[in-house]
């Protein structure tokens, strides 16, 4: 079975090497992008499992690249994450709204909760018991 | 007509009559002398013997005749001579009668003021009889006036010999004083001797109070201009002031009447709203500016602030809560400020005034403010998840020694801790900028407190401390914000723990109290010091003991939490001793109101299960 492919747009690159380091030894195929941009293009030639998402970045906020890749057909079907530092609500509420599959708060989470976090939800997307249980 | 004609047949006729009879008398003699030179030529003739005896006879009766026809005629002549003096004397006597019975006091004098003649008039108006007053002088009633006047009379009327004519003061003989109005006129003769003087004088007394309650009335008249110009002196300088101070006033000002017809707007408005001069004024406001919120809709003329305050029967006072934004004359629009209160006279509203200020400046003050917060947290934050990620990737992946493992996990901990004060900082940028919002829901809170217990029960063995929660009811459902009660909560919770020495009990009760809920957080802590009491809840503010028992602490919790309580619309107070343990109350709607806002405070993190 393939790895799964997960894009990271992050642009501290201490964050992403963190997220980078943890998420290949969890066992995932990582792929990074520093800016908006870069990120977009990875993603639609890539097509990833994943996108784990900074909103603040260079070239292109996140909610741009969110909107662009929900907005193409070919893309659309991409879960994303949201990874932000300002954990305000109407932030989370339009990310959300926009398609984003989750959020995570950076600061609120040691990252090993992130990785958990990540793994669960691969697990509850291959394995659809495992929502309907926590429901 | 028929007057003079009888007096003149008065007097004729009996002229005509005597001279009639006179003309008799002649015509008789003459006729006589015939008739007897007639006789006697008869005699001659004739029977003169008997002739003679019969001119004896006619004779005597002619004498007889004779005599009383000039008897009768000296009759008539006397009748004539009277009729002829009484018609010569009844002027003389009409201008004495006139003099007599005039109303007016008139006396005449002799050259040196004796009284020689007194009218009726003069007697009543003196109230002396002619006879008191003969031989006197008029200083009987007179000599009130000043020496001067009288000096001056008669030099006018002796020595000038001209008429004098004044008003004297009089005195009645019964001491009424009266005033009149005295004509003094010199009697001189045709050989220029001065024989003396004649003076009326008329009563003008009644005059003089008519002219003196006319003069009073004329003052008292002028009196009243004078204060009524004074008064409007006064209120055209008080309106002026008026003006001055409201057109002084550096916010815009807009009046309108019952109407809300615009009928006052001061220089700063008008500049706002970049019209002319006066141009507002007469307009209905509503058709002088329009008013829009923050998405550019029009706000409609009945949610106007005007409307709302002119509404009848309320003394609606509105201030301008969310954005807010007057359209200028060129359509451009202007963020503001309101207060609009209704002018309230004789207990009616009889109008509205509107002060308001452009805060546009503040709004992108606010703008730069939060967003400064934003970044800054922001900033602060990303470096220090760094630290915290990578501390906890190195504690992953390289097997060290547990020294080197203290000290990163050291490392790992400071990084929390500025984290958590971060995390505090923003909170409070949000509490203090308004921005956040209270979403209620429906929450056990005994389900609640017993599943933050749980999470944190680690922290209660850490510290032995026991923890009690028995007093409560099996359930408590309120609808409440759930993160701003597990942040109160938890704030008080981890005081009572971090401030309660080992062996310590932390108990926590929950009530119901009519419609709010109680919750009872009481330690066997250090409790506060009687001098940090009153500042317990102030930002940054931390007791001495508690700087002694927890050298890291914040001085922010209890600051975010009653401000959390503020947000829930209840209250929190304490009651505690230094050494003596410390009881936190709080109390809130078991229904709480929901609030707009874009944030919710930044959850604490002391519970493992969070």
């Amino acid at each position: 079975m393939n790895k799964i492919k997960i894009i990271i747009v992050e642009d501290d690159e201490i964050l992403a090497r963190v997220l980078y380091a943890e998420l290949t030894d969890a066992g995932f195929k990582v792929l990074q992008a520093f800016d908006g941009e870069a990120g977009l293009a990875l993603a639609r030639s890539e097509h990833p499992d994943l996108v784990l998402l900074d909103l603040i970045l260079p070239k292109k906020y996140g909610f741009e690249v969110l909107e662009e890749l929900k907005k193409s057909p070919d893309t659309k079907d991409i879960p994303v994450i949201i990874l932000t530092l300002l954990g305000e609500d109407e932030d989370i509420k339009r990310g959300l709204e926009l398609g984003a599959n989750d959020y995570i708060v950076k600061s609120s989470h040691a990252v090993a909760e992130i990785i958990e976090k990540i793994k669960n939800f691969f697990a509850k997307k291959f394995n659809p018991q495992i929502e309907q249980e926590e429901k | 007509m028929v007057d003079p004609i009888r007096k003149i047949l008065s007097i004729i006729l009996p002229i005509i009559i005597t001279g009639a009879l006179l003309i008799v008398v002649v015509m008789h003699f003459y006729v006589s002398y015939v008739f007897r030179i007639a006789i006697n030529i008869n005699a001659l003739s004739s029977n003169s013997a008997k002739m003679q005896d019969i001119g004896w006879f006619v004779g005597i009766i002619d004498l007889f005749v004779v005599f009383l026809t000039v008897s009768v005629s000296l009759v008539f002549f006397f009748i004539t001579m009277r009729r002829l003096k009484e018609f010569f004397a009844a002027d003389i006597e009409k201008y004495l009668l006139a003099i007599e019975s005039s109303s007016n006091h008139i006396i005449i004098t002799d050259s040196n003021g004796l009284i020689l003649y007194a009218n009726k008039g003069a007697e009543k108006m003196t109230g002396y009889t002619f006879q008191e007053m003969v031989g006197n002088t008029p200083r009987l009633w007179g000599a009130l006036m000043s020496g001067e006047f009288y000096k001056n009379l008669w030099q006018t009327i002796k020595y000038d010999r001209n008429v004098f004519c004044g008003e004297v003061k009089n005195r009645r003989k019964n001491q009424e004083e009266y005033f009149t109005l005295a004509h003094i006129s010199p009697m001189i003769d045709k050989y220029n001797n001065l024989i003396g003087f004649v003076a009326t004088e008329e009563d003008i007394t009644d005059h003089k109070q008519v002219e003196k309650e006319l003069d009073d009335a004329r003052v008292a008249t002028r009196n009243i201009l004078e204060d009524l110009q004074m008064e409007r002196e006064n209120l055209s300088q008080a309106k002026s002031r008026d003006d001055a101070i409201l057109s002084s006033i550096g916010d815009g000002l807009i009046a309108v009447d019952r109407d809300g017809t615009i009928i006052m707007m001061n220089g700063v408005a008008e500049n706002m709203f970049g019209c002319g001069s006066g141009e507002f004024l007469g307009k209905k406001f509503y058709e002088a500016f329009g008013s829009e919120d923050e998405r550019g809709d029009l706000v409609p003329r009945e949610k106007r602030e005007f409307s709302v305050t002119l509404t009848v029967g309320k003394k609606n006072v509105v201030t301008s809560a969310d954005a807010y934004y007057y359209i200028r004359k060129d359509g451009t629009r202007f963020p503001v400020a309101f207060t609009a209160s209704p002018i309230i006279f004789n207990d009616q509203i009889i109008g509205a005034i509107n002060i308001f200020r452009d805060i546009a400046t503040e709004k992108e003050l606010d703008r730069l403010k939060s967003e400064f917060v934003s970044l800054a947290s922001h900033q602060l934050r990303t470096p220090l998840t760094g630290i915290s990620w990578t501390v906890d990737l190195f504690l992953r992946k390289e097997k060290l020694p547990e020294k080197q493992r203290k000290y990163l996990k050291d490392i790992r901990l400071s990084a929390d801790r500025l984290n958590i004060l971060v995390e505090l900082l923003l909170s409070i940028s949000r509490i203090e900028s308004g921005r956040v919002g209270v979403v209620p829901e429906s929450v056990d809170l005994v389900e609640f407190i017993k599943n933050d217990l749980r999470g944190c029960s680690m922290l209660f063995e850490k510290k032995k401390l026991t923890s009690v929660f028995t007093n409560h009811p099996e359930k408590l459902i309120a609808i409440i914000d759930k993160s701003l009660f597990d942040y109160i909560f938890q704030n008080i919770l981890s005081n009572a723990i971090n401030y309660t020495p080992k062996g310590g009990m932390v108990e926590i009760v929950l009530k119901i109290k009519e419609d709010s809920a109680l919750l009872v957080i009481s330690d066997t802590g250090i409790g506060i010091p009687k001098e940090a009491q009153t500042r317990i809840f102030e930002k940054f503010f931390r007791a001495s003991n508690a700087v002694m028992a927890k050298p890291d602490g914040t001085g922010l919790g209890l600051y975010i939490a009653r401000e959390a309580v503020k947000l829930l619309g209840g209250k929190i107070w304490y009651e505690s001793n230094e050494g003596g343990g410390a009881v936190f109350y709080v109390e809130f709607p078991l229904a709480v109101k929901s609030l707009q806002g874009k944030v919710g405070l930044i959850p604490l993190k002391m519970f493992a299960h969070k």
